[in-house]
């Protein structure tokens, strides 16, 4: 899933941005990856506490997004500023910063972001779980579903998080999936089962709908 | 010679602590509490978030690995409509005249204490807020002077105020001229800025009709006034022209960037002070004989 700052800190700061995207600016312009564990414990604590019929989340990846001044739709823009969803972006536009993992109740830093430390190891293959390469590839198409925010984005460079639920076979029995189009067709974010996974009470409906248009 | 620059220095100093009139100041007081008031109660919006251990908060090792200082701690919840309340007392008793230094003391912990219980949400508007409330709690009190029928104060207080403001505006025009904010290299800086994560849909409005030259005016215009904010401001022949050019870069600021309209109005609380206290009283009697309201300050 795509969580925006919103979620995880709905008070905003100057500019569509909230402290998480004030953290995510400071942290990797100093190079702080060891912020990012306790980060994601307080992510997965506000998951869990928002949307209770989840699976408890076990990794979460942490993106900048950075938007060009010089794309078109930022000279000459349609509305007020939005970042496009992340996955949207090439990928050299979402340099990712940190990955967590829960590993035996603890959170730890898997492998540091783009602009991490250099000493950090990359993580082994035995460490990979299939699930995030399985979920990165139905972002791609287009099939991540997002929450917490998905019509009010934020400022860039700003800080996405993906948070990655415990395999279906940990907790959860997960339903499969029904096939959606993919390709230029498909739609970027699909509608949410409200009941499953409604949107965080402090925004309103017709924003989570607004972006669903976009 | 040397009697007489030391008889020179003496009136100097005799001309900066001599009484003046305390109304400007007094409004200057009230604009400043009620932007301090704007900015503390947006955030009040989510106290939960801000005040509490419900968000996400700095630990003291990772603000010091940010460079901040030790975070205060937070509180708990039964404590914030006390915080509030606080809060409120302190803003009325400084814009009512009644225990105002108790209220500035207050109002300053307040400031301290919002800067330091959450740097991430804190903003430079905090940080000069901090300042105004040490300067005003510690400055010279007013005095009523019978003969005049007037409040007054030493020269000093507002003169430094007043110079802060000046300051504060050179140093913002020299960042963006010549210390990488590149607005003289680029003629487009302000419209990539106003296009940037702050843009509202008024930005929005103005970037798909402005041509550019508009905005590159507007940045040249920019400069000009914050670079040469210690002649438009001083000089007296230029103080009213500067006081509107500056009201209207807030309010384009205001209406064109998200959540920095409460430090625009920061800002222009700074400019009663560059009012006579008489214009203010004609103010007051218009406002008086039309709506019915009254001055802070007058009696």
């Amino acid at each position: 899933m795509e969580v925006d700052g919103r979620l995880i800190s709905p008070l905003e700061i100057a500019g569509y941005r909230t402290r998480p995207d004030r953290l995510a600016f400071e942290v990797s312009k100093k190079k702080l990856d060891g912020i990012w564990p306790r980060f994601a414990e307080h992510l997965a604590k506000v998951m869990a506490r928002e949307f209770p019929g989840i699976a408890p989340v076990e990794e979460v990846k942490v993106f900048k997004a950075l938007v060009k001044h010089t794309q078109s739709e930022m000279m000459e823009p349609a509305g007020r500023w939005k970042v496009p969803p992340l996955f949207a972006l090439p990928s050299k536009q979402r340099p990712e910063l940190a990955h967590c993992r829960l590993e035996a109740g603890r959170w730890v830093t898997v492998k540091a972001g783009s602009r991490g430390k250099p000493g950090d190891a990359p993580p082994k293959p035995s460490e990979v779980n299939p699930l995030p390469t399985r979920r990165l590839a139905l972002a791609e198409s287009g099939e991540v579903p997002s929450v917490g925010g998905a019509g009010r984005q934020l400022a860039g460079p700003v800080v996405r998080t993906e948070v990655i639920p415990a395999p279906p076979s940990a907790r959860v029995r997960v339903r499969p999936q029904p096939t959606r189009p993919t390709g230029a067709g498909a739609p970027l974010r699909p509608p949410l089962p409200q009941r499953s996974m409604p949107l965080p009470p402090r925004l309103p409906q017709s924003e989570g709908k607004g972006k669903e248009e976009s | 010679m040397w009697r007489s620059v030391r008889e020179r220095l003496r009136q100097g100093g005799r001309w900066m602590i001599a009484p003046v009139d305390a109304l400007p100041q007094r409004v200057f007081e009230c604009a400043c509490t009620l932007a301090f008031l704007a900015m503390v109660g947006f955030n009040f919006w989510e106290w939960r978030d801000w005040l509490t251990d419900h968000g996400y908060q700095l630990t003291v090792e990772e603000a010091r690995l940010l460079g901040y200082p030790p975070p205060l701690p937070t509180m708990p919840e039964w404590l914030v409509p006390i915080f509030g309340l606080s809060l409120l007392m302190a803003a009325g008793a400084v814009m009512l005249n009644r225990g105002r230094r108790l209220g500035l003391w207050v109002l300053f912990f307040i400031a301290v204490y919002v800067q330091a219980v959450d740097y991430l949400s804190t903003s430079a508007q905090n940080k000069m807020c901090i300042a105004l409330y040490a300067l005003l709690a510690t400055g010279p009190g007013l005095k009523w002077n019978h003969d005049r029928q007037r409040l007054e104060v030493s020269r000093a207080l507002p003169g430094v105020i007043m110079a802060m403001l000046v300051i504060i505006y050179w140093a913002a025009g020299w960042t963006k001229a010549f210390q990488g904010g590149a607005w003289l290299a680029h003629a487009d800086s302000l419209k990539l800025v106003v296009a940037g994560f702050h843009r509202t849909e008024t930005a929005a409005w103005a970037l798909r009709l402005w041509p550019d030259w508009v905005w590159t005016a507007g940045q040249y215009g920019t400069l000009v006034l914050e670079i040469g904010a210690p002649i438009w401001f001083v000089w007296r022949r230029t103080r009213s022209w500067a006081l509107l050019a500056g009201i209207g870069l807030h309010v384009g600021i205001a209406l064109m960037m998200r959540n920095v309209g409460l430090f625009s109005l920061q800002m222009v609380a700074y400019y009663p002070l560059f009012v006579s206290g008489d214009a203010w009283r004609k103010l007051g009697r218009w406002m008086v004989a039309s709506c019915g309201l009254v001055t802070p300050g007058s009696r």
